[in-house]
Parts: C-alpha cells; structure tokens; sequence
C-alpha cells in the first residue's frame, strides 16, 4: 500500500472512532450513564447497512435506516436499564452487547452467522472519495452534538448526570432526557457502523467486539468527559498511537498484544494522574 | 382562607416502623407554615412524600384542588411545587448560571440582579463547588425561587449557616411570600421559626401532635414536653 494511501485509510478509520468517540460521551460524559453497550449500536449499524445493502436498497436508504436501527435499540435500550445506575447499569447494558452478539453469531439465516457478511458494495469507487464523505459526516455530527450539549437539552443532561433528583423538583423528565441522549448517541454509533460496513465490505460478529469498546472507553477519558472537542483528540490519539509499532518491524504477533498493552498503560496513567483527561470538565466518580 | 395543599391521612411505613402516621394537615394560601418536630418525627419523608419522590401508603394529597397523591416528581414540580434539601443539591459540576438556567431560562441580567439581591458576590461563571457552603444554600434558594412556582418547600434552610447567611434567608423568603409564594418549611432553629412563621404544625412520631400560630404553640403544654422544653 502506498504511503497516502495507508494515510487516507488511517483518516477513514480515525473518523470513524471519533465519531464513535464523540456519541459515547454524550451518554457517558454529558448524561453521566456506564454504557457498555455502545459497541452493540455499532454493531446493529453494520449488519443493518451490509443485509440491506445485500438487497439491492440504495445508499441513501441504507444510511437513514442504519440511524433509524440504531436509534431505536438505543430507545429500547432505555426502558429496561431505566431504572438502573452506575455498576447495574454497565452490567445490563454489557448484556445487551452480549446478546447482539449472540443474535448476529446465530442467526444464521438473516446475518450468516460466524461465517460472516462479504461482497458488501463500497460507498463510493474511491478512498479520497470515502475519506470526504466521512468527514464531512464526522464534522456534521461533530457540529450536531456540539450544539445539543451547549443547548438547554444539554445543561438538563448535565443536571442529570450531576444530581438526578435535583433535576427531577426542577420538573425535568429524567426518563425522557436519558432515553433521549441513548437514541441519539445510539444512532451516531450506528452511523459509524454503516461506514465501516461499507468501507471494509465485510462484517461478522467480531463487530460487537469487547476490544473496540475498550478503544472507545479510552478514547473518551484520555479526551476528557463531557468534551466534545476532547472526543475529537482521544480519537484520533488513541487511534494513532499504536500505528509507529508498524514501523518498529516486530511480527504482527508482537503488535497486536502490544497494541492492547499500549492502550492499558493508557487508560490506567490517565485514570491515576490526570482523571479528568485532556479536557475533561468531570470526574469519572 | 384558602387552603393550597392539603395532606390527608398520610401514612408512609419503612417495613413495620410508621415514620409518618395517619398525617392530616392543609397549608393555607400566601402563607409561610413551619414543619417542626424531633429528629424522627417524620418532617423530611413527609416533605419526600408531598414531592413525589418517595410514595405513600394510605392516604392522599391535594395541590390546588388537585389529586397530586402517586404523581411522578417531575409531574409534581410542574404543577408549582419547588423545594430544596436538608443538604444542598446543586449541580457540581456546572457553573452558578448554569445551575439556575436549569430551573428557567432567563437573561444574564435578571440572574446577577438575583445573586446581588441574595448576597451572593460572585461572577455566574463561578462553579459550584467553589462556593462556601452558605452561598450554596442561597443559589439553591434562588434556583427553587426561579423555577415557575406558587409553593416553596425549604427542608433546613439555615442548616450550617453563619448567622448573616440566616438574617438573608429570612429577608428572601419573608419577600417570597410577600410576592404570592405560598411557603412550608422544616426548621430547628426555634427563632427562625417563631419569627418567620404564619403557622406551625408539630409532628411527633408521624403524626401531627399540634398546630397553631407560633404564640399558640410555644405555650402549648405537650409540644412543650415533648419538643421545646420548658
């Protein structure tokens, strides 16, 4: 692969994670909800955008539908963890990726199962091309959140993820609010999903990986909780750092585990000596 | 008179243990009605009971001549019902404009104007947690004042408070009343109570053991033995 070639991959993919970085801090930084389910929205984006798009529908179709997909579970999502918080909630939610991936692993008639979904059409004939769409889709979802965060929708979450009854006496309808921010932070995930499944052309269940929510869990504290422009960094640091291993000229053996330890060592310094991250506004506690 | 709130038979029971009993009680309009009574008279799961966040057992609540009994918090709020805690509940991590933003959008102006009349001397950009533990008392105050109300339930205002941090509640809360809010109040400090007060109703085991202007109250002989002293 030709060196700009390798670097519009690595902006494709950088996009991605920033967009999957930006949607979980809504729901984790702003609204203040342990949710380990976000891969799972990810995930459903996939399978929606590669079965659909096996059937022939259009682009355009696919993409709203993998958004719609999305922002249903995240609603869905909501009702049974409504009453749920912290440990409980990241517990239940875990489960909900667990059987997402259960269901994509079994149901072999709709999702083929470990055998996987290939041959799913490209979004466009050529990467530069790609490496536009999505950010000017990464940059629209950036702007998007940005604005609901900096709303009065966005000061309620916070309220929220402060002091739940506090904002309850002030009249505000935490169920709504949580089930709000979930489906809208479930469907940008979803959208990163019908990018991925689009630009890599083949998906299996490895979409609901517990690797990549780690990735994303990282991204979103070494960036800072309830930064939206700390999403932006976290995701494209964590996404890039372990790219200069490549180069070192270890095996892929060595790279993979040594990726994982990267990420670790990562997490737990920021954890101990800089909880808030790089421009994070709240503790993790 | 008219009456604003009206409590009837409520009983709210913690396994076998009744923390409130058979409680009947109405705050009249325009009026400020303190709640008193020992540690573990029931004060707070009565006031909890009234804002919907813990349910009752028997018993039933009228807000304006309206059942209110088993509505949701939120619910209960936006018929007009605003309070605060016996420890202060201010967002943390949000700034003091931010805080009373939540409870109504209102201009930078209305806001400073609000703190400056409270004493409250810091810019709105101020985070919470910056604030001493008197100032936070008064923002939340003027968060619930700011919340669109006719019913202001304050559990413990002056809790914690240096004494000029209390004279300023009791200036914004005697100018609440004045203004149409209708205030019901839990409070230990007797001369607060007794200077502040329309009404008090004495709770003693759940129940209501007496209630009265605060004259009638400080000679009545079982609050006097039970509460007071002598």
């Amino acid at each position: 692969m030709a060196f700009s070639a390798y670097l519009i991959h690595l902006g494709i993919l950088s996009c991605m994670y920033v967009m999957l970085a930006i949607s979980l801090n809504l729901a984790l930084g702003f609204t203040g909800m342990l949710n380990l389910g976000h891969v799972a929205f990810f995930g459903i984006g996939a399978y929606i955008t590669a079965i659909l798009s096996m059937q022939g529908l259009p682009l355009w179709l696919t993409c709203i539908l993998a958004i719609i997909g999305g922002l249903i579970a995240g609603i869905l999502l909501a009702f049974p963890t409504a009453r749920l918080r912290g440990d409980y909630l990241a517990l239940a939610t875990l489960g909900f990726t667990f059987i997402m991936a259960a269901i994509a692993r079994n149901w072999q008639s709709l999702t083929r199962g470990a055998l996987g979904i290939p041959g799913i059409p490209r979004l466009v004939a050529s990467n530069e091309q790609y490496l536009f769409w999505i950010s000017l889709s990464t940059v629209i979802v950036a702007l998007l959140v940005s604005w609901l965060t900096k709303s009065s929708i966005g000061r309620t979450l916070q309220a929220i993820r402060d002091d739940e009854l506090g904002a309850m006496v002030l009249g505000k309808n935490v169920f709504a609010y949580r089930m709000l921010a979930l489906g809208v932070s479930a469907s940008i995930a979803a959208l990163a999903g019908f990018f991925f499944a689009h630009f890599i052309t083949f998906i299996d269940p490895s979409v609901f990986s517990i690797d990549d929510l780690i990735l994303m869990f990282a991204m979103v504290i070494l960036g800072g909780l309830a930064s939206n422009k700390g999403s932006v960094i976290g995701g494209v640091i964590i996404f890039l750092l372990p790219e200069p291993l490549r180069f070192i000229g270890f095996s892929s053996s060595i790279v993979g585990p040594a990726r994982a330890i990267l990420f670790a060592l990562i997490l737990i310094g920021m954890l101990v000596y800089r909880p808030r991250g790089i421009f994070g506004k709240v503790d993790l506690s | 008179m008219k009456s604003i709130l009206c409590v009837e038979n409520v009983t709210k029971k913690f396994g076998g243990v009744a923390a409130v009993n058979k409680c009947s009680f109405d705050v009249t309009q325009g009026t400020i009605t303190a709640l008193i009574g020992p540690n573990g008279a029931g004060k707070t799961t009565l006031f909890n009971i009234i804002s919907g966040i813990q349910p009752l057992d028997e018993g039933r609540m009228v807000f304006q001549s309206e059942d209110i009994t088993g509505s949701a918090t939120h619910e209960i709020a936006r018929k007009g019902i605003s309070r605060t805690f016996q420890l202060t509940r201010l967002f943390k991590n949000l700034t003091i404009k931010q805080n009373l933003l939540v409870a109504k959008e209102v201009s930078d102006v209305v806001l400073k104007k609000m703190l400056v009349s409270f004493g409250v001397k810091k810019s709105l950009s101020t985070k919470c947690t910056d604030l001493s533990y008197g100032q936070q008392r008064l923002v939340e105050l003027a968060r619930a004042l700011l919340f669109p109300h006719s019913f202001l339930m304050l559990d413990e205002p002056t809790a914690g408070v240096n004494p000029f941090v209390r004279e300023q509640l009791k200036k914004i809360i005697r100018c609440a009343a004045k203004n149409g809010t209708t205030v019901l109040l839990i409070e230990h400090d007797m001369d607060f109570v007794m200077s502040l007060s329309d009404h008090v109703i004495v709770l003693n085991e759940g129940c209501v053991l007496a209630q009265g202007t605060p004259a009638v109250i400080k000679k009545n002989r079982r609050v006097l033995e039970v509460y007071l002293g002598k």
